[in-house]
């Protein structure tokens, strides 16, 4: 093991041992570190960023709930990767919050520009592209499975292996390439406009 | 995959986007993944593509995060722990505050409301001097029928002689 991975490694095992210990300082580290990951996440999955609040906040209290059980079988972060993927699909398979999430796509004021994005110094042009990708993005997301948004997310947007993934996700790592592989042609149509465009450019 | 022959297909591409994340490769097949690259225009462009549909989540994806304040997070989730930590005599002040109360609160005041203004017999028999209805008289005893205007009471009123 080299120094980096084993300084890491004392360290997770270090903050495991403090926070079964219900040191204050110890749940605040733990929140510091990883609130913006697991935030990420369960926005990849939920796409709303009011319930990915909630959702994150909800892992620490299970964390806090749960430590003593933990035995450490996985890294830590593996196991708040899971908790939050988990919470976000119990999120997402609740029918009205599906239904709220299909029939109220990010809405243009009357003016037709999209409020809260970007600040004054952006040209509305830019704007008005942020905001389509944006839209772009959810229904993109949206047409994917459970499993492949997820593997995408975890993928793209935490770096996470093959083999990370599907300990994530008890799956087999031939699903996650699956997965992964239909993900990709299903984006790569839905925002064929935005990557033919990234790909022109030098 | 051959030991000769890298045959092109959707894991080749996969791996070839970042062959270190796949932690079963070694680093000698690591390198024959890179010099097939090379040579082969489908599975770059494929990999041009895959870059290039990584850019552009990221940007879309960074955007609509960067807008969300994870400031508050902290500060919530130790209230709670404290919260729980506490015996549960001391946590129902937690329970009292205005916010929570609101809706128990609204439902007990309609309740009530309900109860004085509609409940039958919540009103005062007294509604004002009454009526003499009936009267039946006899030796020994008498019966007086009375009604009260408002309420609409019936009052018997028996009276041995």
């Amino acid at each position: 093991m080299s120094n980096k991975v084993h300084s890491k490694f004392q360290d997770e095992k270090d903050l495991v041992s403090r926070l079964k210990q219900g040191q204050e300082a110890a749940y605040r580290i733990l929140i510091r570190s990883y609130q913006g990951q697991l935030f990420s996440i369960a926005y990849g999955i939920t796409m709303d960023r009011e319930e990915s609040l909630d959702i994150v906040q909800e892992v620490f209290l299970k964390v806090h709930q749960n430590i003593k059980n933990f035995r450490g079988d996985s890294g830590l972060s593996t196991w708040l990767h899971r908790i939050t993927v988990n919470q976000s699909l119990n999120w997402q398979r609740k029918w009205k919050r599906r239904l709220k999430w299909r029939h109220q796509p990010l809405e243009k004021d009357e003016g037709g520009d999209y409020p809260e994005l970007g600040d004054s110094q952006e040209n509305p042009e830019t704007l008005y592209h942020k905001g389509e990708l944006e839209i772009a993005l959810q229904e993109g997301l949206n047409e994917l499975s459970e499993t492949s948004r997820t593997v995408f997310v975890l993928r793209e947007i935490e770096g996470l292996s093959y083999d990370e993934i599907a300990e994530v996700l008890n799956v087999k790592k031939g699903t996650v390439k699956s997965r992964l592989f239909l993900a990709r042609q299903k984006l790569k149509e839905r925002l064929s406009e935005y990557v033919n465009e990234t790909e022109e450019k030098p | 995959m051959t030991e000769n022959n890298i045959k092109c297909d959707q894991n080749l591409v996969d791996l070839l986007y970042d062959p270190e994340l796949n932690q079963d490769l070694d680093e000698r097949e690591v390198v024959r993944l890179k010099e097939h690259l090379e040579t082969c225009p489908p599975c770059q462009q494929a990999l041009k593509e895959n870059q290039a549909l990584s850019k552009v989540f990221k940007a879309g994806f960074a955007n609509a995060v960067s807008r969300t304040s994870l400031e508050n997070i902290e500060d919530r989730v130790m209230d709670k722990i404290q919260s729980r930590s506490l015996p549960w005599w001391r946590r129902i002040p937690n329970l009292l505050t205005p916010r929570r109360m609101l809706f128990p609160a609204t439902a007990v005041a309609a309740l009530l409301v309900v109860l004085i203004l509609y409940f039958p017999g919540s009103r005062s028999i007294n509604g004002g001097p009454s009526a003499l209805v009936s009267y039946l008289g006899g030796e020994t005893s008498s019966v007086m029928i009375f009604e009260t205007p408002n309420t609409r009471h019936t009052i018997i009123w028996f009276e041995e002689i």
